[in-house]
């Protein structure tokens, strides 16, 4: 059955409590409870027993041709075993090198090269946490340097090569296709769609590129703004076009709006799941 | 070949101004000075110099974030009842 939920945010906890019969699924930055003391990890379990929670990690960078931080590994390793998520996540990005910390995740040359980096990282990241990632897709501003692939087929193969699931950010999706040139219906459809079980849902705002090199914008993913209409359209294609149980996570990370606004946003995610499978059930029946 | 002097080459122009600034005004001279393969030098010269410029700037703020955050209120220190309020 597909479920809807929203990702943890400490300024809307008393909300997400107050509602938990309107939310299926409470996703958790992982790396926020590394350093966490005793009393925080009892009330993520506190949280466990009362919603299904799942746990996202946003600091290990498996796309990458060198091998991700075991110590950082070690705590997420750590924090799943006393949490048991129904499942936890990572994304397709690389977010240091050579010693420097990017800050946040970057999209690496989309090589064989990546990929094999990748999903020699993916193994580890499963041998020492126990209980396989979801992957996800990144937005980038910036079209990956040196890369040979593009980004459809360099995710597939790193999805099929370590036999993984898929959480697919449709923002981010999006947000490439715009920025990039690509219908994002086209981009959506050339993923390996039968891998996705999770989905994460957010807006964004148009920024403007340096004057001295451009007069367009590019489409920013900063989680501080309302999903877009076009991103529910894009929710409806994909639960059009899968079969499983899709769970899937709105994303906000600040500008809140009140939590009546959240909760419209959590619906119109449920429409469009409804209307796609609602449309995949008349095809098969056509068919 | 080496894609992790590639990766290490992209982390610094994302989080060092003076190196994306160097390689912006003389990208051929910058690059000849990291140990890539000719192949990655011509894919590079082709970088999307707009997005670069975006990217900086938005990982710049990334990090700045973090950093408040870091300094910040945790959430229990966010959640304690503030003397003489309702």
């Amino acid at each position: 059955m597909d479920r809807v939920g929203i990702g943890w945010r400490p300024e809307l906890a008393a909300s997400i409590f107050s509602n938990l019969e309107n939310i299926d699924v409470v996703e958790v930055v992982a790396d926020d409870y590394f350093r966490a003391p005793k009393h925080k990890i009892q009330a993520l379990k506190t949280l466990r027993s009362q919603v299904s929670v799942v746990l996202h990690g946003v600091s290990l960078g498996p796309a990458s041709c060198i091998s991700i931080d075991r110590g950082r590994l070690g705590k997420l390793a750590d924090l799943v075993a006393t949490v048991q998520p129904e499942f936890w996540s990572e994304h397709l990005a690389f977010v240091r090198a050579g010693g420097v910390e990017i800050g946040h995740l970057a999209a690496p040359p989309r090589t064989s090269d990546s990929i094999n980096g990748a999903v020699e990282n993916i193994r580890v990241m499963e041998e020492v946490v126990g209980l396989p990632p979801l992957l996800e897709n990144i937005a980038t501003l910036i079209e990956p340097p040196a890369s040979t692939l593009n980004e459809a087929t360099w995710i597939t193969k790193i999805l099929e090569q370590s036999d993984k699931p898929m959480l697919l950010d449709l923002h981010n999706l999006y947000a490439n296709a715009l920025n990039f040139g690509y219908r994002p219906q086209d981009l959506l459809l050339s993923m390996p769609l039968h891998r996705v079980s999770a989905v994460h849902i957010s807006g964004g705002r148009w920024i403007s590129e340096p004057a001295e090199i451009s007069s367009d914008q590019r489409l920013l993913d900063d989680h501080v703004h309302d999903v877009p209409a076009d991103v529910y359209e894009l929710l409806k294609l994909l639960a059009q076009n899968v079969s499983r149980p899709l769970t899937v996570i709105l994303e906000r990370d600040g500008n809140y709006p009140s939590f009546s606004q959240i909760l419209l946003q959590l619906d119109l995610a449920r429409s469009a799941l409804r209307e796609g499978r609602m449309e995949q059930e008349k095809t098969r029946v056509a068919a | 070949m080496s894609s992790i002097d590639v990766e290490t080459f992209l982390a610094r122009l994302y989080t060092d101004r003076n190196a994306l600034d160097h390689f912006l005004s003389d990208p051929i001279r910058v690059l000849n000075s990291y140990p890539l393969a000719e192949e990655e030098k011509e894919l590079l010269l082709r970088l999307d110099r707009s997005g670069l410029v975006l990217a900086f700037n938005s990982f710049a703020k990334k990090r700045e974030t973090l950093q408040r955050r870091k300094k910040g209120k945790s959430f229990w220190q966010r959640m304690r009842p503030r003397a003489n309020s309702a």
